[in-house]
């Protein structure tokens, strides 16, 4: 096929005019001397008549290349002359133009969603379906990642296990037995407060009707390490963290409104879980989630 | 075959005219000139290009790159809403124009 560009190059002698502009001409010559070409060859003609045939249709070179020339200086390109105009026309008549053009892109958008009825269906729903699941994650991240604990110090918290070593296995990551949990608390130096925690289910019996309850076994320390205050009541202390001390109990705030008509006298009230006597001894406020939305908090000795 | 002084008043307006359907791409507007006049006008690349550049130079007509697939990119002409107005005021010029040559002829004859 022949190289039209650079046979245009050859013969168009122009001067002055911006590199892109100049290049835009050569390629818009070279498309139509492409299509006199094949129409050439489509019509039987052989290669080299085509070609000079093609060739014909600029029999005088100077003069286009004059005529090109001529043409107005910076304003050779429509576009480059409706810059121009853009450039100095008054912000307010811009912005209207704008406002337009959007107009006109929504028209004809939605007269293109009107004649394809099914394609539409099929776009909105994949979009539907896309920003729903971008939305979706980012929610889980903007919660785990981005928004900090809602807990004063909450950049000082850390989460500690025992990591377990099995025979050609990767390490995994254990619970932390009671017996370790209290020879960190004597050895540790490094940790201003150390305290653990283990999530169970219990039965609220002697009440009507009974309840299956969300329950945190939960060392004093924990709330001491969160910086948290009870709405009612006192915190756990670390005399409750050894097994002989009394069974205590501290309830959500949900709980004691919603199974106790957040009776004023709550800390003079003992529940039974699983058969045990608890002393309620505080309220903790909803905003309390840690280490889930229990119903209530009991110590670690405590079962 | 018509003289190229005759030609020339009138390309302008053959290609504003081509172009209000539609936009079309150069050799297309040489092309289609050729069919609808049953070969008697025909233009050579070289006599319209510098035209067109000129028409689009007055943003009377805009030039816009379109590529399809497996095809070379092609620039493609549309009518601006000042071309619109100059085709308006240019073939009711032209008829009035013609329409006074037209006179002038058959009052020879008369």
């Amino acid at each position: 096929m022949p190289e039209w560009t650079k046979y245009i190059r050859q013969n168009l002698h122009l001067h002055g005019l911006r590199p892109d502009r100049e290049a835009e001409l050569i390629e818009d010559l070279a498309q139509q001397l492409e299509d006199a070409y094949r129409e050439a060859l489509a019509g039987g003609m052989a290669e080299a008549n085509a070609v000079a045939f093609a060739r014909q249709h600029v029999p005088d070179w100077d003069s286009l290349s004059r005529e090109l020339q001529r043409l107005p200086r910076g304003a050779a390109s429509a576009l480059a002359h409706l810059q121009e105009s853009a450039d100095t026309a008054s912000r307010s008549r811009r912005w209207w133009a704008a406002l337009g053009g959007l107009l006109r892109d929504l028209l004809f958008g939605l007269r293109m969603m009107r004649r394809d009825p099914g394609f539409t269906l099929v776009v909105v729903l994949t979009l539907a379906l896309g920003i729903g699941a971008a939305s979706a994650i980012f929610g889980v991240v903007n919660a785990v990642l981005l928004r900090p604990m809602p807990y004063p110090n909450a950049e000082r918290l850390a989460m500690i296990w025992e990591l377990g070593k099995m025979p050609n296995k990767a390490p995994e990551a254990f619970s932390v037995s009671w017996q370790d949990y209290r020879d960190w608390r004597k050895q540790v130096r490094s940790l201003e407060h150390l305290g653990v925690f283990r999530l169970q289910n219990a039965n609220l019996t002697r009440v009507n009707p009974p309840d299956r309850l969300q329950v945190s076994m939960t060392s004093a320390d924990v709330f001491n390490a969160l910086g948290v205050r009870p709405l009612l009541g006192r915190l756990f202390v670390p005399e409750e963290d050894e097994p002989v001390a009394a069974s205590t109990v501290i309830l959500s705030e949900t709980m004691w409104r919603s199974r106790f008509g957040a009776a004023p006298d709550i800390l003079e009230r003992t529940i039974t879980l699983d058969g045990m006597n608890y002393q309620v001894v505080g309220v903790m406020p909803d905003n309390m989630r840690f280490p889930a939305r229990v119903d209530c908090w009991v110590p670690c000795a405590a079962r | 075959m018509f003289s190229r002084e005759l030609k020339k008043g009138s390309t302008e307006l053959l290609i504003l005219a081509l172009l209000e359907a539609r936009p079309r791409h150069g050799y297309e507007l040489g092309k289609l000139i050729e069919a609808r006049s049953g070969g008697r006008l025909q233009f050579r690349v070289g006599s319209l290009y510098p035209i067109l550049c000129r028409l689009e130079a007055q943003s009377l007509i805009l030039g816009r790159w379109v590529e399809k697939p497996g095809e070379r990119r092609r620039r493609f002409y549309r009518l601006t809403a000042q071309g619109r107005v100059a085709l308006v005021r240019q073939r009711s010029a032209w008829e009035e124009f013609t329409g006074a040559v037209n006179q002038i002829l058959g009052g020879e004859h008369a």
